[in-house]
């Protein structure tokens, strides 16, 4: 996923836009030197893959799909007696991505989930952080917190736990 | 130069970004001072943030919390013939108030009233009005007044039409009638998870309702000194599955008891819910029983998605009862009846606002059959 994720990089800072043809060749063994020299990493999780991540000192220990479809939608909200932080991203392409593989919900049918649950019993809504690397960050300082994020962010991340993968369509 | 040299070169030049690609280190002494002051008055403008958000966050925390987030639903109706009318009228629903407040994790507090505005005088009443705390998923303990645990719908929707898929409450479930569907009390509630499978509780107790005679309707006690017989109990327990989501399997059950007229009522439900994306269906039955007699009440309920914001549906729903029945005679509900609803859920803005429009075939045996058309605009802002 590094590889791909870098060969973009490199190819929009070509000329601003994507080269044509005649700057592949150049681009390829970058990457290949890139993938050598450890950038791309042996990782088995594709761009599209979205990492369900907990801080590593937390109770969370293991969670499945139903899991994290009931801590998203506010029916899960503790893990024993311990409250869960639960975080989510701006409105954007990888949320809607989330919502829609791993809650099972568009953007609008999750709105009318919420405001329905906190008409129906104050239900706290999940904190939204403003990106993904502050998802990252907030997630490896919060004990019990859970959020997701593309995979590729989490490599190696100290305090910082994949759970579960919410695999590309 | 090549295209391809070129964007080689600029590439490799990209590699080296992480090393190089900061502005050239400082090599002499001045260089090294400018430096050094350039981030002491940065630490010095940082920590002045810093301490003036420490301030605002103690006045956060001293701000009252509740009313911040006050929200309002309301719902205005047209209907052909409404019972006990000759003539099409308009009508003016309850104008819903609700907001909700938090401290920490555990504490929650929620409040709903409604201003019904066609009654004369206006009403003001308070709906829900709870406090509660939350040990775990386990146990989350509320108090003051909820709606009564028996059964999907009472639990799911509360005062706010704009959320009903259709234009109002099943008959059975209206307001001051049949069912109890308001209690003072005390709630125990919470969920237990075993694999994937999961249990959901609620367990209320509360002041026995009471029949107003005047009225012919079912009262809350709400005040401290209860003046019903004896207290009620509700308990509702739902079941689900995780390779079924969305499907509930549930029962529950109140019992509840009368000085005038003198009886005690039992109520079991059983509901089973199904809601998807596309499709949402429910259905709920009770049995309500006292010494005397035995009535049966229940519902099939289907809403399909056939656009986005386009969602036609239909509901049957019946009650029927012993004519001798000391209970219902008292709320002017012993007499069969059966109602047939279909009509159409459109979202106008599908956070805020649908209208709703259905035609609906009221028999009740002790009245000729009634064929209504309604219309209705719900809104939640």
């Amino acid at each position: 996923m590094g590889i791909r994720l870098l060969a973009f990089a490199v190819v929009r800072r070509v000329d601003g836009r994507r080269t044509g043809a005649a700057g592949w060749p150049a681009v390829v063994v970058l990457c290949l030197l890139a993938a050598l020299a450890g950038a791309g990493g042996a990782s088995a999780v594709r761009a599209e893959d979205l990492a369900v991540i907990v801080n590593a000192g937390g109770s969370l220990t293991s969670l499945t799909l139903p899991d994290v479809r009931a801590l998203y939608l506010g029916e899960r909200q503790f893990v024993g007696p311990e409250p869960v932080v639960v975080l989510h991203l701006p409105e954007g392409d990888v949320k809607a991505a989330f919502l829609s593989r791993a809650v099972g919900r568009t953007l609008k049918e999750y709105k009318l989930h919420w405001l329905q649950r906190v008409f129906q019993e104050g239900a706290t809504l999940p904190t939204v952080v403003a990106g993904p690397e502050a998802m990252v960050g907030v997630v490896a300082t919060r004990r019990n917190s859970v959020g997701y994020v593309p995979a590729s962010l989490v490599r190696d991340t100290p305090d910082v736990k994949i759970l579960f993968v919410v695999p590309s369509p | 130069m090549s295209v391809t040299g070129f964007t080689a070169g600029f590439a490799f030049a990209f590699l080296l970004t992480p090393v190089y690609g900061e502005s050239p280190p400082p090599h002499d002494a001045e260089g090294l001072r400018q430096t050094i002051r350039s981030l002491q008055d940065r630490i010095e403008r940082l920590e002045a943030v810093q301490s003036l958000r420490d301030v605002e966050q103690e006045h956060e925390e001293l701000r009252p919390r509740f009313g911040l987030n006050l929200g309002v639903f309301g719902d205005l109706n047209a209907s052909s013939t409404p019972r006990g009318q000759q003539r099409p009228a308009f009508g003016l629903g309850e104008v819903g108030l609700y907001s909700t407040a938090r401290s920490g994790d555990r504490l929650t507090f929620l409040f709903e009233a409604a201003i019904e505005v066609d009654e004369d005088p206006t009403e003001f009443d308070l709906e829900r009005y709870w406090v509660g705390y939350a040990f775990s998923d386990r146990l989350v303990v509320r108090a003051g007044r909820v709606h009564t645990a028996i059964g999907h719908w009472n639990r799911t929707y509360h005062h706010a039409r704009y959320f009903f898929p259709t234009i109002d409450r099943p008959f059975v479930l209206a307001y001051d009638w049949v069912l109890p569907t308001h209690l003072v009390g005390v709630e125990f509630a919470g969920t237990l998870r075993r694999g994937p499978t999961s249990l959901q509780y609620e367990l209320e107790i509360g002041n026995g309702p009471e029949i107003d005679t005047v009225n012919r309707a079912l009262k809350v006690t709400g005040d401290v000194q209860d003046r019903a017989r004896s207290k009620q109990a509700a308990l509702r327990i739902v079941g689900r599955h995780a390779a079924l989501p969305g499907l509930t399997v549930g029962l529950s059950g109140t019992t509840y008891a009368f000085d005038v007229p003198s009886l005690r009522e039992s109520v079991i439900g059983m509901e089973v819910a199904r809601s998807g994306a596309r499709v949402e269906w429910i259905a709920e039955g009770w049995r309500l029983a006292n010494p005397s007699a035995v009535a049966w009440a229940g519902y099939l309920q289907g809403a399909w998605k056939l656009r986005e914001a386009t969602a036609p549906f239909a509901r049957f729903e019946w009650l029927e009862t012993d004519a001798a029945d000391p209970y219902l005679g008292a709320l002017n509900a012993a007499v069969d009846r059966h109602q047939l609803i279909a009509g159409v859920r459109h979202d106008v803005d599908p956070l805020h606002s649908v209208v709703k429009a259905q035609y609906r075939r009221d028999s009740r045996a002790d009245d000729h059959i009634r064929h209504m058309a309604e219309l209705q605009w719900a809104f939640g802002f």
